[in-house]
């Protein structure tokens, strides 16, 4: 659809000119920036961080970040969506990191979804081609990899979870996980 | 394959890797600590963790996206000091602390295109209370309510309610008002919890003052009259809102407790 390229190379990060907003100081616009971001971050960390309340508390540090650092957004390097969804898993990990108690204690994905199949989130747009470059090169990768890939970003589990979890030696976790970033990084520049 | 399987296996990986790693999530405390000071020194590797999160970023994408309390933006918004530096309550009109209060209160409105700041109206209302509002200086931004409502009350509708409901969106109490007869029902929708608090019922009204209304029973539809100063105030703009307080009610008439269910006022039937 013609339209839609046309859409994406115009389209304005609005959470970017939002977070160039609040690093001037602009209350209102952190303000909408919380009201148009804040769901899909909760989510994020919600994954991470299975309690909601120690789950809303990230959040609040989260935004107590994004409104004295937004100087540090660089539209150069990230969208805006893209850095305050890495803030907020950043901040997650951190978090559970520090509270051993607070992890979650899922298992790995077992379900061979490939990716991209999930609710396409606002922000869709903006990523939908590295999206599908994304889901192609996970695709790449075999099943019980990939998933160990997947349970990694959504819930931010150490290699020592993830062996307890998938039952797998250690080293062979670690080696799985570093061979798939090799060549998910030589898929993704391709 | 043995050979490689070991490189893969032995820390630290090259740098592309570590800073995959990073955004993946899988290292633990101290390798993450590592990877966040190679950002600040490295330009380099701060670049290789841009790459990773510019295309893994895309993953997030899948996550169902979860609605927030009211309460967090409140939390936040106080935190930062983005709404009112007073949260002391004001004893009188005399309080410096006021200005400042007014002028958050003219901010918060601004920024209310829904009910959004609803509950930060709210938690800095039951922050800020005078116990009696005739002291308090008029708010320049908004107009004196005591004087200009008892019109309303007497020539349009009388009969309202309001649903108040809980962070998670579920209905707590429904309260009944007829501002002919002064009487307010209040009906608990769930469960008393037993902690030993009772809860207290305020009238918000479009000053952002917190009046109370008494403390109740948790356990069943409880009916009781409305100060005859606060009929007045009762309108489609003002909220009612429920802290949790000692038994006899907020010491001081100053909220004590959190907002555990709050919700608008509707007019439910035209005078005759």
């Amino acid at each position: 659809m013609s339209e839609t390229v046309a859409v994406r190379t115009s389209e304005p990060d609005e959470p970017g000119e939002l977070l160039l907003a609040t690093a001037n100081g602009d209350a209102a616009a952190f303000e909408r920036l919380y009201r148009s971001t804040s769901p899909r971050l909760f989510g994020v960390c919600l994954r991470i961080v299975a309690q909601r309340s120690e789950a809303e508390d990230v959040l609040q540090e989260v935004f107590a970040n994004v409104w004295r650092k937004a100087q540090q957004f660089d539209p150069s390097r990230a969208s805006g969506l893209t850095w305050l969804t890495m803030l907020a898993r950043n901040k997650a990990i951190d978090h559970i990191r520090a509270n051993r108690s607070s992890r979650n204690l899922g298992g790995v994905e077992d379900l061979d979804q490939l990716p991209g199949n999930g609710p396409d989130a606002q922000g869709a747009a903006e990523s939908a081609i590295d999206a599908r470059r994304l889901d192609v090169c996970l695709g790449e990768l075999e099943a019980p990899r990939r998933n160990l890939v997947r349970t990694a970003f959504f819930e931010g589990v150490t290699y020592e979870e993830l062996a307890q979890r998938s039952g797998t030696p250690l080293g062979t976790v670690k080696s799985w996980i570093r061979r798939s970033l090799v060549r998910l990084k030589a898929c993704l520049e391709r | 394959m043995n050979t490689s399987t070991e490189s893969m296996q032995q820390d630290p990986p090259e740098r592309d890797v570590l800073a995959g790693e990073y955004v993946l999530g899988v290292l633990d405390g101290s390798g993450r600590r590592h990877a966040q000071q190679l950002m600040q020194s490295s330009d380099e590797f701060a670049r290789e963790v841009d790459f990773w999160e510019d295309r893994l970023a895309a993953l997030a994408d899948e996550v169902e996206p979860v609605a927030v309390p009211d309460f967090v933006w409140a939390r936040i918004a106080s935190a930062l000091g983005l709404a009112s530096a007073a949260r002391t309550p004001l004893p009188a009109a005399a309080d410096p602390g006021a200005t400042s209060f007014w002028q958050s209160l003219a901010f918060w409105r601004l920024l209310t295109a829904g009910g959004f700041a609803t509950a930060a109206v709210c938690l800095f209302a039951l922050l800020n209370v005078v116990r009696e509002p005739e002291v308090a200086t008029p708010p320049p931004v908004v107009s004196q309510p005591d004087t200009e409502a008892p019109d309303a009350a007497s020539a349009g509708p009388t009969e309202m309610a309001a649903t108040l409901t809980q962070d998670d969106g579920r209905p707590g109490y429904v309260a009944t008002m007829d501002a002919a007869t002064g009487r307010i029902t209040v009906t608990p929708l769930l469960a008393a919890q037993d902690d030993g608090l009772v809860p207290e019922l305020w009238l918000i009204p479009v000053d952002g003052v917190a009046r109370s209304l008494g403390v109740f029973d948790e356990t069943a539809t409880h009916s009781s009259r409305i100060p005859e100063d606060f009929i007045g105030l009762l309108s489609t703009e003002a909220l009612l809102a429920i802290t949790l307080e000692p038994p006899g009610g907020a010491p001081e008439g100053v909220a004590t407790g959190p907002v555990v269910a709050k919700g608008g006022i509707q007019l439910l039937a035209m005078a005759p």
